[in-house]
């Protein structure tokens, strides 16, 4: 059984898509050059990606000291950010992004960037991988260990954090198949993970301690046997409702409508061969509802990255940190188990939020005279100063009547400019109409 | 302790959300979900589309509905009753706000935090009690019979729990599986689908209690400060700028649920940006200009109170508000200095509002609810400060109450199993007389089971 | 050049993020993710140093200083009530 395939026009536009959906953005030229593929070629390069090649200016803080990911406040969330910039494998770090919200971890219970940038690492390596792996690497993991007290649970005290989460967020959703007698017994396999306290050093040496592992018969999902903690996550993975559940979340971060019966059968046969990711995600990206469906919010750190891509800018300043915490994404820092699925992420003070984002985006190529020294001169010309803005932020695909508003806009702030206003104006109407379309609903969603 | 890393996990989760500007508080594994996070963890296809909000629930009209709905409203009942809500976060200590120092056991049981002899005023209605010292604002609006006390507030079989307790609280029951408010659902009941001022959170995230399952509410840090500014740009293209976010949102949508979210939040923000220009300095004008002095200072609770009563004052159509008291209350170390600046800034600006009110002949229209998730332990603990306890202090301000205690103080005779004080009233009676005697609605109809609990007398 | 340590206080630990670092200038970072009020000093081993004090922090705060620390061992620790005989203490090791 095959899956849907787009068969339309696969012209810059829906390569653009593509590209956010799929990635952070296009660089500048980039989504021309990937629609010259067709729709297969282009969505083999994404799956099948070559080696890394970082492009562009290396990221560093505000005083231009480089990046210490494990060892200050806010580096971490700039130094992923840096790599959603400058990435040659987008989809490979947007499916990290994916699996950060998947088992969302936070450092507020962690307490420890360097473990959250080695489950970031973990990520990465199976980000389109077998998710048998990623699963059973995750459950070993000692950031979530910590997170969902893996290593709080002993054969003499069970703890059922994370045996819930694995069902009810990580393979099967909510209450579907699985029963509170099996939230018990999956605790009771996952027994034994252990680590040791070292003052002033923290957990160190996670491991699997079979002296503190309930050894006994367990029932889970109507099965017994002497499980264990790959035993637990292999029976999630077998259940039959876990295909299904899987196939439906990971289409709803790259689609905006429902998953329909048909494809969502084609998906499941792909999946269930051996857990692969990447043919499922292929059958993703080459299906009709990506191209001809409705359009998605931009994350905010893929609304920041791709602002800085297609500026051709870099990571040159720690206000990344607090500008995506107040559009409501701090990397490393989800909001609750649950990640930011389902987030809502615009209202009036989130909106607000990426305006700033918008405005910090643009500033280092604001018009206009600065410290004394004139800035290039600005036609007064409105479709000119809209041209030109576009060209600034990478020619993004914006309905015609955005363009109308835009250059309305310019025309009427300028139709009375005389005096001193003729020369004055110009370069103020240049930056608002930047930062209006930077901010535009065109451009926040994808 | 435990408890403790559950308030610092989740605070630090909802906070670093509250803080990013955020739909909703945080929660942990375990932990009952804040009403409003109301998300159908289900249906995950929701969620590239975000949902249009200014406004929390606010369906799916379009956003100049919004704009005649508030001045319908407006208009239509410029005198409708107005509660304020205001949270001390962490469980603040019940025995220190009114301390029974007429009683032995007291200083037995707080030897390092017993007030001090002769420190504090004493309590009007029971010289046995004495004010905490911070709390002098509030003893001059008792003196005028405007502070009604709960000196002993919860509920039976308490929760120690600051997410469940708290919870509890905003929800109006004991029930952790409940989603919407108790102020959200008397706005589900009674409010209008365009007008999102009638619940509003002045905070950087919305106040769970004001979670509703159909109506719009609004969230807002601080009036005075909602603006857009772009680098390089100013004057009169900087105003044409704004209103022009508003036309590019008017853009039709056709349909495409994600350009509708992305369109109603620039249209929501540019109405909320329109309403706010009274509160927005100009020029010179550095802060809102209030008939009264607030403490002054950086904290955005009195600059929070001083633009809700300005809001108020220009007929703005709000209903319920919700927001949370300076400081922590989670006092388990160094419980009296900290306590003592905290309580000292939330009395002072509750004063000043109160004041505010009066000078602008609000006085009569607008009832605060100071509550918190719980009390304190009556023994205090190895590190000069107290942990969870049962019962809380509570207070009713405004010029309408009827300046009495509501329930007796608990004494520390009868301390229940835990060493706590017992409660000698419900939250959710007096929730009930609030919805009834203030808000004039049927209780029965928000608080489950309304009827099971004693509804005190609350207004003169 | 700069280098970067972050030091998270908990009830009741300290835990910096690395546990060497190279001498020169550091720019040390305390973060409070407790639930209590902590502190920070920072003193060198050797005889007759003087401790370096960051300010008191609340929950969720956050401060930072950048010291110009010389090669040897540096004592780090909570002064505020029993936090330090609780467990709140660590040692780095700054190398040449």
């Amino acid at each position: 059984m095959t899956t849907p395939r787009y068969t339309g026009p696969f012209r810059t536009a829906e390569a653009e898509r593509l590209l956010w959906r799929a990635g952070f953005g296009p660089r500048r030229g980039q989504a021309a050059s990937l629609a010259r593929l067709g729709l297969e070629g282009a969505v083999h390069s994404l799956t099948h990606p070559p080696g890394e090649r970082w492009v562009g200016p290396r990221p560093h803080d505000d005083k231009g000291h480089p990046l210490a990911p494990a060892d200050a406040y806010g580096h971490d969330h700039l130094w992923w950010l840096d790599r959603m910039v400058r990435t040659s494998r987008p989809l490979v770090e947007r499916m990290t992004l994916v699996w950060h919200d998947w088992f969302a971890t936070s450092n507020a219970g962690v307490g420890s960037q360097k473990l959250m940038l080695a489950q970031n690492r973990l990520l990465r390596r199976h980000a389109l991988g077998g998710f048998d792996k990623l699963l059973v690497a995750i459950t070993a993991n000692p950031a979530m260990l910590i997170w969902l007290s893996g290593t709080d649970n002993r054969k003499d005290a069970p703890n059922e954090n994370y045996g819930r989460e694995l069902m009810e967020l990580f393979t099967l959703g909510e209450g579907n198949g699985y029963t509170e007698h099996d939230v018990r017994e999956q605790a009771r396999a996952l027994t034994g993970w252990t680590s040791t306290w070292k003052r002033g050093k923290g957990q160190t040496d996670f491991r699997f301690d079979p002296s503190r592992h309930d050894p006994g018969t367990k029932t889970v999902f109507g099965k017994h046997g002497t499980f264990s903690w790959r035993d637990s996550v292999s029976l999630c993975l077998h259940h039959p409702k876990h295909a299904p559940f899987f196939v439906d979340k990971l289409w709803s971060y790259f689609v905006a409508t429902p998953l329909d019966a048909t494809t969502r059968a084609g998906l499941v046969e792909i999946y269930q061969r051996d857990f692969e990711v990447r043919p499922v995600l292929e059958a993703i990206l080459r299906h009709p509802a990506l191209y001809t469906g409705p359009r998605m919010v931009k994350p905010p750190v893929v609304y920041i990255a791709g602002l800085l891509r297609g500026l051709n800018r870099g990571v040159d300043t720690s206000a990344w940190v607090w500008l995506s915490e107040g559009a409501g994404q701090r990397l490393f820092y989800p909001p609750n188990v649950a990640g930011w699925d389902d987030a809502r992420w615009l209202d009036t003070n989130t909106f607000r939020g990426r305006w700033s984002i918008a405005n910090t985006a643009l500033e280092r190529v604001s018009l206009g005279d600065r410290k004394g020294k004139k800035g290039p001169k600005v036609p007064n010309d409105p479709e000119a100063i809209v041209k030109g803005a576009l060209a600034v932020l990478g020619n993004p695909t914006i309905r015609p009547e955005t363009r109308r508003e835009l250059v309305t806009f310019a025309r009427s702030s300028l139709k009375d400019a005389s005096g001193w206003k003729a020369e004055a104006y110009p370069p103020l109407v240049a930056n608002a109409v930047r930062q209006l379309l930077a901010a535009s609903p065109d451009l926040q969603t994808c | 302790m435990a408890c403790c890393n559950e308030h610092s996990r989740s605070e630090l989760l909802r906070r670093g959300l509250a803080e990013a500007g955020r739909g909703l508080p945080s929660i942990e594994p375990g932990m009952p979900l804040p009403a409003g996070t109301g998300l159908d963890r289900r249906s995950f296809v929701a969620r590239g589309l975000g949902l249009a909000l200014a406004v929390y629930g606010g369906a799916a009209l379009r956003p100049q509905v919004f704009d005649e709905g508030i001045a319908a409203a407006a208009a239509a009942a410029p005198q409708d009753k107005v509660l304020v809500s205001v949270f001390l976060d962490g469980g603040a200590d019940a025995l220190s706000l009114l301390a029974p120092t007429a009683d032995p056991l007291y200083r037995q049981l707080r030897p390092r935090l017993a007030l001090p002899p002769g420190a504090g005023l004493a309590f009007a209605e029971d010289p046995a009690l004495t004010w905490h010292p911070s709390l002098a604002p509030l003893v001059q609006l008792h003196g005028e019979g405007k502070v009604s006390v709960m000196p002993g507030i919860g509920y039976d079989h308490p929760n120690q729990s600051h997410f469940t307790s708290r919870h509890f609280w905003e929800v109006g029951a004991a029930d952790e599986r409940l989603s919407t408010g108790w102020l959200g659902r008397y706005l589900d009941r009674v409010g209008k689908p365009d007008n999102p001022l009638q619940g509003l959170s002045l905070d950087w995230s919305l106040q769970p209690s004001l979670a509703t399952a159909r109506m719009p509410v609004a969230a807002v840090d601080a009036p005075d400060r909602y603006d857009f500014w772009a680098r390089g740009v100013w004057g009169e293209v900087s105003e044409r700028m704004v209103n022009a976010i508003g036309r590019l949102g008017a853009i039709p949508t056709h349909g495409d649920p994600g350009l509708e979210t992305a369109s109603d939040s620039a249209l929501q923000s540019v109405r909320l940006y329109e309403q706010l220009t009274p509160f927005r300095p100009k020029d010179d004008r550095k802060t809102l200009v209030s008939p009264v002095p607030y403490p002054p200072g950086d904290d955005a609770f009195p600059r929070r109170l001083a633009g809700l009563a300005a809001m108020l004052a220009a007929g703005l159509p709000i209903r319920v508000v919700a927001l949370s008291a300076p400081g922590g209350y989670d006092t388990h170390d160094n419980q009296a200095q900290g306590l003592a600046e905290d309580l000292e800034l939330t009395a002072a600006s509750l004063l000043a509002f109160q004041r505010d009110l009066e000078a602008r002949g609000l006085a009569d229209r607008v009832l605060v609810h100071v509550w918190t998730e719980f009390g304190r332990r009556a023994k205090e603990n190895g590190s000069g400060g107290t942990d969870h306890g049962a019962a809380g202090t509570g207070f009713l301000i405004g010029s309408r109450v009827a300046g009495k205690m509501i329930g007796e103080f608990p004494g520390l005779a009868k301390l229940d199993e835990d060493g706590n004080l017992r409660a000698t009233a419900d939250f959710r009676g007096l929730y009930g007389a609030i919805l009834e005697d203030w808000l004039g609605t049927d209780a029965d109809a928000i608080i489950p089971g309304a009827r099971k609990f004693g509804r005190p007398k609350i207004l003169r | 050049m700069l280098s970067f340590v972050q030091v998270v206080e908990k009830e009741f630990t300290l835990t910096p993020s690395r546990p060497s670092v190279r001498a020169g200038s550091v720019s040390l970072e305390l973060v409070n993710f407790g639930m209590d009020t902590h502190d920070l000093v920072v003193k060198s081993a050797s005889e007759g140093s003087k401790p370096v004090r960051f300010k008191q922090l609340d929950p969720r705060g956050r401060t930072e200083r950048t010291l110009r620390l010389a090669p040897g061992r540096y004592l780090l620790w909570c002064s505020l009530s029993n936090h330090k005989a609780r467990g709140m203490r660590a040692t780095l090791i700054v190398t040449k």
